[in-house]
């Protein structure tokens, strides 16, 4: 489940004011990068700060891509190195 | 809200403008700043910078789309300023307008109005493409005109056209344009979508961007799509998918959608 913003960008948690959306697209994928992107549903249309308009259903990020998968792989590399060091601790018993 | 001046003028430019429109089918090799060239085999008669289509276009005029941002915005004057925002360019060839690919030369290089990747039943030549069928059974038939892409009958099925790797730092939007040939006969769903992906085999699934349009089973045959996908945030090569998926879902009834324009906006 993510949450939307009424600019249409993504949110792991509601602050009450937001419109939840049932979706697995962002499976794997950590809060940091969730909340770059942007989830305009079917039919909804969002205005670019140019005045260009989309019409959904669009899924893009709104923070440079780059960003989000530096944090995706440090999101990774952190998990793998909790798993390694519960390894340790449970091969220490 | 679009630019309301309209600039309009006859030759390659003058001795007050700030640039200069240069017709061919063969780039400049010693161009000036702000030389405009405009891909075309037919003479250009006249030019103007417009939001709106001319009310009365005479046979070789150029008509130069503008905005309220480009990535080609220059100054039209020497003295004081004029910004001009471009977009893209039509001709008026033969009583008809005519897409044709326009750029512009600033701070030394070439940059690209609208990128057409695919238009008028041709791919850019300066672009690598492919397939990505799933079933390998699916379809892709390049037609003069378009390209008619066919899911598998009672099978999970992804069509597409691929093109890259292709850097898409100067695309601000992806457009893909078509039209739904085959009448649904179940409420199982069939999109057109146009999505970026960082390899050439990839799935719907594995999308940095994605957008679809739903051809739901009220439209008719020949319904024209328009699926639109925002990647200002997206720098650097990816692949540009183009097509049709059933969404994971199986035991469809076959899909056919036809593609007429890809095209990437600055």
């Amino acid at each position: 489940m993510i949450y939307i913003d009424s600019a249409y960008r993504c949110h792991t948690v509601n602050d009450g004011t937001m419109t939840a959306v049932e979706t697995d697209i962002f499976a794997g994928k950590c809060d940091a990068f969730i909340e770059g992107y942007r989830y305009v549903p079917a039919g909804a249309v969002w205005i670019r700060e140019d005045g260009v308009e989309f019409t959904g259903e669009m899924v893009s990020p709104w923070k440079p891509y780059d960003l989000l998968t530096a944090a995706q792989a440090q999101h990774e590399k952190d998990q793998a190195d909790l798993q390694a060091a519960y390894q340790e601790g449970v091969n220490s018993v | 809200m679009p630019n309301t001046v309209s600039l309009e003028g006859f030759g390659s430019g003058g001795a007050s403008l700030n640039f200069k429109v240069v017709g061919g089918l063969t780039q400049p090799s010693n161009p000036k700043v702000n030389t405009i060239w405009v891909s075309t085999s037919e003479k250009i008669t006249s030019w103007i910078f417009a939001a709106e289509a001319p009310a009365e276009p005479a046979e070789g005029m150029v008509w130069f789309l503008t905005g309220k941002t480009s990535q080609a915005a220059f100054n039209a004057l020497r003295k004081n300023t004029v910004m001009v925002y471009p977009l893209s360019a039509k001709q008026y060839v033969s009583g008809a307008w005519v897409d044709v690919t326009a750029k512009s030369y600033h701070d030394g290089k070439w940059v690209d109005w609208i990128v057409w990747i695919y238009d008028d039943g041709k791919f850019d030549s300066s672009i690598t493409t492919s397939e990505k069928k799933i079933p390998t059974s699916a379809s892709i038939v390049y037609g003069d005109k378009d390209i008619t892409l066919s899911t598998v009958a009672g099978k999970t099925s992804e069509v597409y056209v691929v093109v890259g790797p292709m850097n898409i730092g100067a695309i601000s939007k992806l457009v893909l344009e078509g039209t739904f040939v085959k009448k649904t006969t179940t409420t199982f769903t069939n999109v057109a979508t146009i999505f970026v992906a960082e390899s050439n085999n990839a799935s719907y699934k594995d999308a940095v961007a994605i957008a679809t349009v739903e051809m739901k089973e009220s439209l008719d045959a020949g319904y024209q799509y328009v699926v639109e996908l925002d990647v200002s945030s997206i720098s650097g090569e990816y692949y540009i998918y183009s097509g049709v998926n059933t969404q994971g879902n199986g035991w469809e009834s076959q899909r056919v959608n036809t593609i007429t324009t890809i095209r990437g906006e600055p």
